[in-house]
């Protein structure tokens, strides 16, 4: 009976019924697709995380990068100030791997192709020489050669026996150069040489020699640190001397070495995460274990192995300047094979084993690959970054992944403030259900306690008609939800993917620089978690209810004479008239009610104004972002590897100097540079002249460029500038000074050049700001020449080598690059010339706004601009560093886009509750409405004093949250409109109300209630 | 004199699901100088019969007719503020004003000035014969005759010649129905005002000067 007349007496008040039970129902679908959504993107999420791998490779940013075999000590230093407990403590990174070469030899393993350090040096036994022939390049005036010391004599030998040469070829002629050996040999006999066969399309060429069978000329050399002479008589008797055979085998070593990378994780190794290498067969070891390792092709071929081999390897170690100078340990080391990778010309001779990281100097620049969880993957490698030494770049390569998980970042996080808005919203309903269905029931409630009805049934009487409209509702609308989840997630799916094709390759952009994989976007969501919706409201519903009973059941059971009346103290008023004072007395006089709702308005418009505000400040701060903000590019190699040594052509740099937004294009040319006494003395052989232009290659350099920032070592670090007094950077970009290609050898100029030089340099050569050096550089045309530079700024040196930096006229007419007028009588034949014959090392420059940065993306491929991993008509390859921008921004976008939801439905909800609100604070007084005009109080009239009164009740709630946030108030449009939006929805509310009650029947007003 | 006079007075509550005839074609005249005692069982009539003198609903057929004029031809607002004044068992007072301001009301909405009206709403508590402390106390503040008496004060403030009073001692004790009684005589007698009060109090209805009774809608004289 209760629980029938519990049902009955809810479903009879059919109008309140009616809309609960649609609120809920509305509510619950929207919270279980919602909470769908939620589902669907964390089990994308988890596929992805699952599917992507993320590494950062901490690199110095030296002279020499990206060379893999320069013993740079400043990049070494960096390396041991990398501590592996402090990148292992940073949060979101799960393995540190040191960059640390690694060699080993394996029986057997003879390399075919690749990188072979000593590829050249040979040990060979020859015999049948010729007569000695002259070599000469300069006639006198007879036509007759001018022969002198220089001429350079070889003779013509049969190649007998190959103790060891690269490929090992006998019985062929070639031409023997005795360098600065001495070697003179006796007719018909037989020698054991030590050399190196010389690039016949180099210096052979030069010096007359012509290519015969490949092998033609063999330059006689001495032993490498050795005081034994690199020629031998050779008969069977004797046989070949020990130190030769030496020699030949440590070629062999060297030559077939085998590169060992040392890693934690096969898979996080940069050519396997980037797809620069795959698996032909085999699988990838189990981080968790040791001595497993995936082989190269060439090596598993030369060896015959295959997965499940083992793999024996004699550790090699090079000495500290140079790594291929290898010998052996005498450590071995035994290996079980698990793949083998495709054949590919990059990657030859190569083990990749889990081991710990090599004991052994540093070489190249590579310091490390951090491995990283994909989720932290880009805050792990902010913190890195801001860890490590000047200079050390860290970038992350996480195959697309931040790319594909953002959108779905975005959906979640929207879904997450879907559910939670429903969940609040649905919290009110229910609380406002349980109020007007239980809560306001206290005359039922009164009569049941006065009939001595038992708790528990009055209990059952008022929770079952809840429990059957909470539970019906609830249940539809999870039914509804469910049968609608897969069709919107199939929608969300097509949504991404459309944007993701849509977007596609970003290009330019660092943050598309790497391999991407594509990952299924249609996993299964379990439906589990969908039926805690339903009950959860149900639950909530009841347990609302059971408040609501109790607090009635407490207050109409009888107290014993503790019952407490409070009345408020009354005074008479006699100020303003008509409706206006009923208003004004109506709210001075209305308790709980008139603070109620200027509080809950305050609440409300609060809400509304932060959130209007917080969005307004985003929208502010993007606005700032894109008009402030300018993002600079680079040139880079075409893989994106290096940004230096490039060979760009004058042409290039015109045509982005002419893409409308790249500004302040910055290029540079380096030439090496030597100070005359700091020479050493070279010999005036082949030999030394090969070391004494080896060793200007090593010199620092002398760059011409327009501007510091196209210097490679102030990319990543502060130049620490200090001018001399009256000289700035704008020195950089004259034009007045004759390019070093077009002075004559030898010119020295009575006019100096302004450089900037190293601190250190000076203070080393107790130098200051305003003197002079001599400077030696080899010009692009082989002349040497000395130049004067004058020291007008300096820098705080980063890297090894003490460049100066020079105006870029030294080098090249800046009118070249602009396409303005050449100062100088130039015919345009010279000028194309010209233009084809320079090209520049570095190129940096500048989007001044980032707002124009798709356009001018846009621009730059119109101009047929290459990015990397995707090859234009233009081989120039560019890269915008746009990552932390592109973060920024994307935070701010879609942080206005939530807010933009967010305050549309908080504006929307604000606006329904000020509807409610104003309209129950009327209709709960209708008895009162009733009254005036069963007094004869005009409709008019009654209209004001209740409509005034809420008027300034809620306007009094929208001062009071104005002020509340005063500090975020910055009087936009649209607070003005968020506040207005409430304040009409309140009002019309109220207004509504009003006029409803007045149509209703005096009489039948009379008779409420309250 | 006739002031208020009921010409064949039907009344229907119509609604979805039945049809209920409550009053069935009523006549009859009330005259100035007369306290009228309307009884009657539940659901007689009694209440629908005063709210259509009171002027708060229209005969379904017939007419009422306050001097003359009948209650469809005249603006039912401004019968209500200037002919007729209620006065309900329950008092009706408004919650937030305090017993002058009740009183007050019904002068203000005639457009007296707020001083003004004080002041007479000071004179008429004192006629009902309550002290002065009552006035600015709020209806919470008072006890059951006390509100009834500034209910009536309300009325009188009205000055109009009618005064219907519906149950007025039905939330009251003996003492002070009595004393109600008096005031309401009073003002017949000495006032001049057509006093017609339904109760369902034999001896109350006794004391009127003339008794009504309804049954089931029908006057029975």
């Amino acid at each position: 009976m209760f629980v029938r007349n519990g049902i009955l007496s809810n479903l009879r008040e059919k109008g309140r019924t009616a809309l609960f039970s649609l609120l809920i129902l509305v509510l619950t679908v929207t919270m279980i697709l919602s909470l769908g959504v939620l589902l669907y993107c964390n089990a994308v999420l988890k596929a992805c995380d699952e599917a992507y791998r993320s590494i950062a490779l901490v690199e110095y940013m030296g002279s020499e990068y990206p060379k893999e075999d320069e013993p740079d000590e400043v990049a070494r230093e960096a390396a041991t100030e990398l501590t592996d407990e402090s990148i292992l403590g940073v949060n979101g990174v799960t393995g540190w791997t040191r960059g640390n070469p690694s060699f080993a030899f394996a029986e057997g393993y003879e390399r075919r192709y690749g990188n072979m350090p000593y590829g050249n040096r040979s040990v060979i036994v020859v015999g049948n020489f010729s007569d000695p022939i002259y070599q000469w390049t300069d006639f006198d005036e007879n036509g007759d050669p001018i022969i002198t010391e220089q001429s350079v004599v070889y003779r013509t030998a049969l190649l007998k026996t190959s103790v060891y040469s690269e490929n090992g070829r006998e019985g062929v002629l070639i031409d023997i150069l005795p360098g600065a050996s001495g070697f003179v040999p006796e007719k018909r006999k037989n020698y054991i040489l030590h050399g190196s066969f010389v690039d016949t399309t180099g210096i052979a060429r030069d010096i007359g020699a012509y290519p015969m069978n490949g092998y033609s000329v063999f330059r006689i050399e001495s032993f490498i640190a050795s005081d034994e002479l690199p020629y031998a008589l050779y008969t069977d008797e004797t046989g070949i001397p020990e130190f030769f055979l030496d020699a030949a085998d440590q070629y062999r070593s060297m030559n077939n070495y085998v590169s060992v990378v040392p890693c934690k994780d096969v898979e996080d190794v940069y050519a396997f995460q980037q797809n620069e290498i795959r698996l032909s067969e085999g699988t990838f070891p189990d981080p968790e274990q040791k001595n497993e390792c995936v082989v190269s092709a060439d090596l598993a071929e030369g060896l015959g192995l295959k997965p499940g081999d083992e793999l024996l390897l004699q550790e090699m170690r090079g000495t500290d300047t140079d790594c291929y100078d290898l010998s052996l340990t005498g450590n071995t080391d035994s290996f079980k094979v698990c793949g083998v990778t495709e054949p590919s010309t990059d990657h030859v001779g190569t083990v990749w084993a889990l081991m710990n990281d090599a004991d052994t100097p540093l070489f190249g620049y590579l310091l490390g690959t951090v491995s990283l969880r994909n989720k932290d993957a880009v805050e792990a490698v902010e913190i890195l970054q801001d860890m490590v030494p000047k200079q050390v770049r860290v970038t992350l390569f996480d195959q697309g992944y931040g790319n594909a998980v953002q959108p779905f970042l975005e959906v979640k996080k929207s879904a997450v403030n879907v559910f939670l808005i429903c969940l609040a919203v649905i919290i009110a309903v229910l609380m406002l259900f349980a109020f007007l269905f239980v809560g306001r029931q206290g005359e039922t409630v009164k009569i049941m306690i006065s009939l001595g009805t038992p708790g528990r049934k009055i209990t059952l009487w008022f929770l079952s008609g809840a429990l059957l409209i909470c539970g019906a509702s609830a249940l539809l609308g999870t039914l509804a939800g469910v049968v609608l989840r897969p069709a919107l997630f199939e929608r969300i799916a097509r949504m991404i993917e459309s944007i993701r094709a849509k977007d596609g390759f970003l290009w330019y952009s660092e943050t598309s620089v790497g391999s991407v994989k594509e990952v299924n976007f249609h996993p299964t969501v379990p439906l589990w978690p969908d039926l805690l919706v339903p009950v959860g409201i149900v639950v909530v519903s009841l347990l609302f209810c059971i408040f609501f009973l109790k607090v009635q059941r407490r207050m109409k059971t009888p107290k014993r004479g503790k019952s407490r009346v409070y009345v408020p103290k009354g005074e008479t008023s006699v100020h303003f008239r008509g409706g206006l004072r009923y208003s004004l007395l109506s709210i001075r006089r209305g308790g709980l009610k008139s603070v109620i709702v200027p509080l809950i308005s305050m609440l409300l418009t609060t809400m509304v104004i932060f959130l209007s505000g917080m969005y307004q400040g985003w929208q502010k701060e993007l606005k700032d972002a894109l008009e402030n903000s300018s993002i600079d590019g680079t040139v880079v190699s075409i893989n994106g590897r290096s940004y230096s040594g490039l060979a760009l052509s004058v042409n290039s740099v015109k045509s982005l100097l002419h893409v409308k937004g790249v500004d302040d294009v910055s290029v540079s040319y380096g030439y090496h540079y030597w100070l005359f006494d700091e020479m050493p003395q070279f010999s005036n052989s082949e030999n030394g002249k090969e070391r004494r232009s080896n060793w200007i290659g090593n010199q620092p350099e002398l760059v011409a460029l327009n501007s510091l920032k196209g210097a490679k070592e102030f990319y990543y670090s502060d130049p620490g500038l200090v001018w001399l007094e009256g000289w700035d950077e704008n020195v950089l970009n004259g034009s007045e000074l004759t390019p070093f290609n077009f002075r004559m050898d030898g010119d020295m100029d009575d006019h100096p050049i302004p450089g900037v030089f190293s601190k250190s340099f000076l203070e080393e050569r107790g130098l200051s700001l305003g003197d002079t050096v001599i400077c030696f550089v080899r010009t692009d045309r082989s002349a040497e020449i000395g130049v004067i530079v004058k020291a007008v700024g300096s820098y705080v040196q980063q890297g090894s080598k003490a460049n100066i930096y020079v105006p870029l006229s030294c080098y090249i007419p800046p009118a070249l690059l602009t396409g303005d007028e050449l100062s100088g009588d130039y015919s345009e034949a010279q000028r194309k010339r010209m233009e084809q014959t320079f090209s520049l090392r570095t190129c940096r420059f500048t989007v001044s706004s980032a707002g124009e940065l798709d356009e001018v993306r846009e621009r730059l491929r119109a101009e047929g601009f290459s990015a990397v991993g995707h090859t234009k008509k233009n081989r120039t390859t560019l890269v915008l560093k746009d990552a932390a921008f592109l973060k920024l921004k994307e935070n701010m976008e879609r942080n206005i886009a939530m807010g933009r939801v967010m305050s549309m439905m908080i504006s929307v909800l604000v606006s329904l509750l000020g509807f409610i609100i104003s309209w129950l604070m009327v209709f709960t007084r209708r008895r009162e409405f009733a009254l005036m005009r069963g007094l004869g109080a005009k409709k008019s009239r009654v209209f004001v004093s209740f409509f005034l009164e809420q008027v300034v009740l809620s306007l009094l709630g929208c001062l009071l949250g104005c002020v509340s946030l005063l500090w975020l108030y910055t009087g936009g449009i649209v607070q003005i409109l968020a506040l207005l939006i409430f304040l009409v929805c309140y009002l019309f509310g109220a207004t509504v109300s009003i006029l409803f009650v007045g149509k209703v029947d005096l009489m039948e007003l009379l008779t409420v209630r309250e | 004199m006739s002031v208020i006079e009921l010409r064949d007075v039907k009344y229907v509550y119509q609604s979805q699901y039945q049809r209920l005839e409550a009053l069935h074609g009523i006549t009859y005249s009330f005259e100035e100088g007369c306290v009228y005692a309307i009884l009657g069982s539940s659901g007689s009539g009694k209440t629908t019969l005063l709210s259509l003198m009171a002027g708060l609903d229209l005969p379904t057929e017939g007419t009422v007719l306050c001097e003359g004029v009948s209650t469809a031809d005249i603006d039912l607002e401004k019968y209500r503020r200037e002919s007729v004044s209620v006065i309900y068992q329950d008092f009706r007072l408004f919650p937030m004003l305090t017993a002058a301001e009740n009183v007050m009301y019904p002068m203000e909405l005639k457009g007296m000035k707020p001083a003004l009206a004080k002041k007479r709403a000071a004179e008429l508590i004192k006629k009902v014969g309550l002290p002065d402390s009552v006035l600015n106390r709020f209806p919470a503040m008072l006890s059951g005759g006390e509100q009834q008496r500034v209910a009536i004060a309300r009325a009188l403030g009205m000055k109009t010649r009618i005064l219907l009073a519906d149950e007025p001692t039905g939330n009251l004790d003996s003492k002070n129905s009595e004393m109600l009684f008096g005031i309401l005589k009073d003002l017949a007698h000495k006032d001049g005002y057509c006093v017609v009060m339904i109760t369902h109090d034999e001896e109350l209805g006794k004391s009127a000067d003339k008794i009504l009774r309804l049954h089931d809608g029908e006057l029975i004289l």
